[in-house]
């Protein structure tokens, strides 16, 4: 799935660690998301759109509707 | 404030604080190397997933049992995306037994059965052999007493502890994208069923490398070979097998073998599997727990 938690994560100068800790997952989580290996769970994609104060739809990209 | 009261405050301060922990260690065990989601209601079941892997291994043969059986579903602190917690330092398997023991009793689990995939297999025959009576049976799915001896019939724990230490501090030290192509190569040679190889190569990519690595090795430094003959619990060991793997008899001898020593095991082949039985063969897989729960 794609989404743009890299670019969101950088307009706010943190690092994996630092939203990894926000999200209370592993570092490796938040690189495994950013790079498409791992889908997120249908809560944690609800807390990683709460932190960035938007919607599911504004982070994540479903490819099959985008193509 | 004078010493007398602060004294008295501090006795008062670790009273009341004394209360809240003895309250709380009898209402609730929150464990500190694992965490457990619980569903269902009937006799209680434990579920361990393997090295790296979710509590959604068993998503599916959970949406089946939940509606006869209480499930506990555990996922080991660092794995599948869940942060180390307590895991990043240390052990990972003898501490989550003892705290697996502890919440067994903690929570009046009533001798519920254990279901253990791979290194969860692993630490079901620890479990049993260490804290018999939090067991009334065990199935392990496709995991062996000694998991080195997939690549040496005689490995010894002393013969592979090098081998073992080098590749967990060669996997810990891996960059990301290493690691995720290893993973995402790897996973074919774990899952048959292609639609189900990313899901499986993204737990472990997803998991804490630290607590992977360290995991791995104890899983490949852990040797229950000498155990088993004082195993009294009953257990079912199911097995993988495909065409791929050669003739059936050497697969059959080698786990045949393997728990030759154990008084109560029963072995059951999966055919058309690799080593996540349960995504590869989803209806002989539920079959056979039912054969176990029955």
């Amino acid at each position: 799935m794609k989404n743009r938690l890299k670019v969101l994560r950088a307009e706010r100068n943190w690092s994996q660690a630092d939203l990894a800790d926000r999200l209370d997952v592993s570092r490796q989580s938040v690189n495994a998301i950013e790079t498409g290996k791992y889908d997120p769970s249908l809560p944690l994609a609800f807390k990683i759109a709460r932190i960035f104060e938007m919607t599911i739809e504004q982070v994540f990209t479903d490819e099959a509707e985008a193509a | 404030m004078s010493i007398q009261r602060r004294h008295l405050l501090a006795a008062a301060t670790a009273a009341f604080l004394g209360c809240f922990v003895n309250w709380a260690h009898a209402e609730a065990f929150t464990p500190q190397h694992f965490t457990v989601t619980v569903e269902g209601q009937g006799p209680d079941v434990v579920l361990i997933p393997g090295l790296g892997s979710s509590r959604d291994t068993y998503a599916a043969e959970a949406e089946h049992l939940r509606a006869s059986h209480r499930l506990h579903l555990v996922q080991i602190n660092g794995f599948a995306g869940q942060p180390a917690g307590a895991n990043a330092q240390g052990e990972i398997i003898a501490p989550f037994l003892e705290e697996l023991d502890q919440y067994i009793k903690a929570q009046h689990l009533d001798h519920p059965a254990v279901i253990g995939h791979s290194m969860g297999g692993l630490a079901g025959l620890m479990l049993a052999r260490r804290h018999p009576e939090d067991v009334s049976r065990l199935m392990v799915i496709d995991a062996l007493p000694f998991f080195s001896v997939l690549f040496n019939p005689n490995a010894t724990v002393e013969a592979v502890t090098t081998q073992a230490a080098a590749m967990r501090d060669q996997v810990a030290a891996m960059p990301d994208a290493s690691f995720a192509a290893m993973q995402q190569g790897g996973v074919a040679r774990l899952v048959l069923s292609p639609p189900n190889r990313p899901t499986v190569a993204g737990w472990t990519i997803a998991s804490d490398r630290a607590v992977f690595a360290r995991a791995m090795y104890e899983d490949m430094t852990t040797d229950m070979r000498g155990e088993i003959a004082q195993i009294q619990t009953p257990i079912t060991v199911l097995y993988a097998y495909d065409a791929s793997m050669g003739p059936a008899e050497g697969v059959d001898g080698l786990w045949h073998n393997a728990y030759a020593a154990a008084p109560h095991a029963v072995l059951t082949r999966i055919d058309g599997s690799y080593h996540f039985i349960m995504l590869d063969q989803p209806a002989a897989f539920g079959a056979a727990v039912d054969t176990f729960l029955r």
